[in-house]
């Protein structure tokens, strides 16, 4: 049992990456086959993602490890996965199968080159997965840089526009593979070791060295996790974005992103300077809100709002101490709910705000649990954005950080604004044209149905939070 | 400190690094999509001069068994020489794709700078905004 737990989290990263080299092949088959490859792609690893998570739970695991070729670390690469990482592994590949429903069957999804990103779509899915296990830094490196190609190849297989988005990538990924492998490299250089939980880290080396890898670090990773000021693509990517996609590039690779950096941050013991790495989460959190708010494109507005989320996450976790006990809680409480609000704009399908007149007759259920995912990632009360929001308030403010207080505060406020700008406009903004707004039921708005009836739950009875809390401070990230 | 070791500080550190920060000058100043791809590569050769320069080890040799090798033989790192492989496929193929967005781009614009592009692509927007697919 152990013995075969033992091996599995490799199949994460290697079964999606081997069918995104055999997808020319199955096009060869028929054309519609590699969309039905991604999803039972998705289907196995989210299989694969309960089981594992379920191991834990019932048997008492602290850690899986899985050593390629079986050479130890140093001398070999090493897969790990803790009960954290477990929860977010099973967290990615279920909203992953659940996208695939929308990457099949969702009629506004049309994109130039199916096959392409079907091949970008299970590149994301096994670098995302890679990310979070791998405990190599060189092999962060290179599945950082698959993320980045597979990516692009999603943001330039969605429309004509998309090609100006993915150039502005480009340039922001390409800065930041560079600086990640001058920090590696540097790390290596200290270490004498790419493992990265070595017991040689940086925590004996100068303040001033841990302040540069650190910088650099935070600007390599920086870019796919959204934090600022690497966050200029955001408007073009998103702006021309279908809605798988917008969820790939949102939930899946954003939170792979930051979930490294978290890790790398840790390891290392990189955070030499909070005032500083402070400083860059709070702009990220304040231009974040700050630009949700100044959209008119939803898509957009929900980019920003990732980054704003992102820059709270991220400062969270610099305060360290009560506060950083918040992180792992709220982080899922945001993966949820933002993937809520994303599945519900792409069945109701309008994507520009001022167009959202009284939309809700289209489609009642997902305007629904719009306004669901929408008050619980700004907080609202009895969902359950509201535990974890007003946990890490309270930590923040009983740790003496009132600057931070006020500008999560305040910046809350902003989100307050813009979601209830979008709700309002999308309930009680008179239309004029009844004729074209009659109900029709989709089979796809079941699916943000059922993550919003978890987010209730969980906000009715917020004691699972406190027992998926307490869980997850057993166990190391 | 000798002039050897200020050479081989230059040249294991800081030349790499001035490399890298020629190209982000480049990338952040030009306007050319292919001036621009040009830097990111400026880049990538200081980043790769950079790993080869980690594992220089004084008076060190290349880690390869020869005939009449001794136990007192110094060797260079191999490891950043086995990473600077893999550095270098991923920023051909990186370049590669980048290639291929450029053509796209200029089929699209009918121009290689990028203020232009942007221009055009606001005109574009403001004409008709969505899915041109």
């Amino acid at each position: 049992m152990r013995g075969f737990l033992n091996q599995i989290p490799i199949l994460l990263v290697a079964i999606p990456l081997a069918f995104a080299f055999l997808i020319p092949l199955f096009k060869l088959m028929s054309k519609k086959l590699p969309k039905f490859i991604v999803l039972l792609i998705a289907l196995f690893n989210a299989s694969i993602a309960i089981y594992m998570a379920l191991a834990f739970k019932n048997n008492g695991l602290n850690i899986i490890k899985y050593q390629i070729g079986n050479f130890i670390p140093p001398f070999g690469i090493e897969f790990q996965v803790t009960f954290v990482s477990s929860m977010f592994l099973l967290l990615i590949n279920s909203i992953i199968f659940l996208l695939g429903f929308y990457y099949i069957w969702d009629k506004n999804f049309t994109v130039k080159d199916n096959y392409g990103y079907a091949i970008g779509f299970l590149g994301a899915i096994a670098s995302s997965n890679a990310l979070i296990m791998s405990n190599d830094l060189f092999n962060i490196f290179v599945f950082f840089e698959i993320a980045t190609i597979s990516a692009l190849i999603i943001a330039t297989s969605d429309r004509k526009k998309g090609y100006l988005g993915s150039f502005n990538y480009l340039i922001y990924t390409a800065i930041g593979s560079v600086f990640l492998l001058i920090a590696i490299l540097s790390v290596y250089s200290h270490n004498g070791t790419l493992y990265l939980f070595d017991s040689v880290s940086l925590a004996t080396a100068s303040k001033n060295f841990v302040l540069v890898i650190g910088l650099l670090f935070f600007i390599a990773l920086g870019v796919e996790a959204k934090l600022f000021p690497f966050t200029g693509w955001i408007p073009h990517v998103y702006g021309g974005s279908t809605s798988v996609s917008a969820m790939l590039f949102s939930v899946i690779l954003a939170t792979s992103s930051l979930y490294v950096s978290f890790k790398i941050f840790i390891a290392q013991h990189l955070v030499s300077s909070q005032t500083l790495f402070l400083v860059f989460a709070l702009t990220t959190l304040f231009i974040g809100e700050i630009s949700a708010y100044l959209s008119k494109d939803i898509r957009v507005t929900f980019g920003f709002s990732s980054m704003a989320q992102s820059g709270v996450l991220f400062a969270a976790f610099i305060l360290g101490g009560n506060v950083a006990k918040y992180v792992i809680p709220q982080f899922f409480i945001i993966m949820l709910s933002k993937s809520i609000i994303f599945f519900s704009i792409f069945n109701i399908g309008e994507y520009k705000i001022d167009n959202l007149n009284g939309k809700y007759k289209k489609d009642l259920i997902s305007s629904l649990t719009l306004a669901v995912g929408g008050l619980s990632l700004a907080g609202m009360p009895l969902l359950a954005g509201f535990w974890t929001k007003i946990g890490m308030l309270k930590a923040i403010f009983y740790d003496n950080h009132y600057i931070v207080f006020s500008i999560i505060l305040l910046s809350s406020l902003f989100e307050v604004f813009y979601i209830f700008k979008i709700l309002q406009r999308l309930y009680f903004k008179n239309v004029g044209e009844e004729v074209n707004l009659k109900y029709k039921f989709k089979a796809l708005s079941l699916i943000p149905l059922i993550l919003s009836l978890i987010v209730l739950a969980l906000g009715i009875y917020p004691q699972f939070i406190n027992q998926m809390f307490n869980l997850l401070l057993k166990g190391g990230i | 400190m000798s002039l050897e070791y200020i050479v081989a500080n230059w040249m294991v550190f800081w030349g790499p690094l001035t490399i890298v920060f020629i190209g982000l000058y480049g990338i952040l100043t030009q306007k050319n999509l292919l001036k621009i791809l040009i830097s990111i590569d400026v880049m990538d050769l200081g980043v790769n001069l950079y790993i080869v320069g980690v594992g220089y080890v004084k008076n060190g040799i290349a880690p390869i068994l020869t005939k009449g090798m001794t136990s007192n033989n110094i060797f260079v790192d191999p490891l950043p020489q086995a990473l600077v492989l893999t550095a270098i496929v991923i920023s051909l193929a990186v370049t590669a794709f980048s290639l291929f967005l450029v053509i796209k781009l200029y089929e699209r614009y009918n121009s290689l700078d990028i203020s232009s592009i942007y221009d055009k692509e606001n005109t574009f927007s403001n004409n008709n905004n969505e899915d041109d697919v």
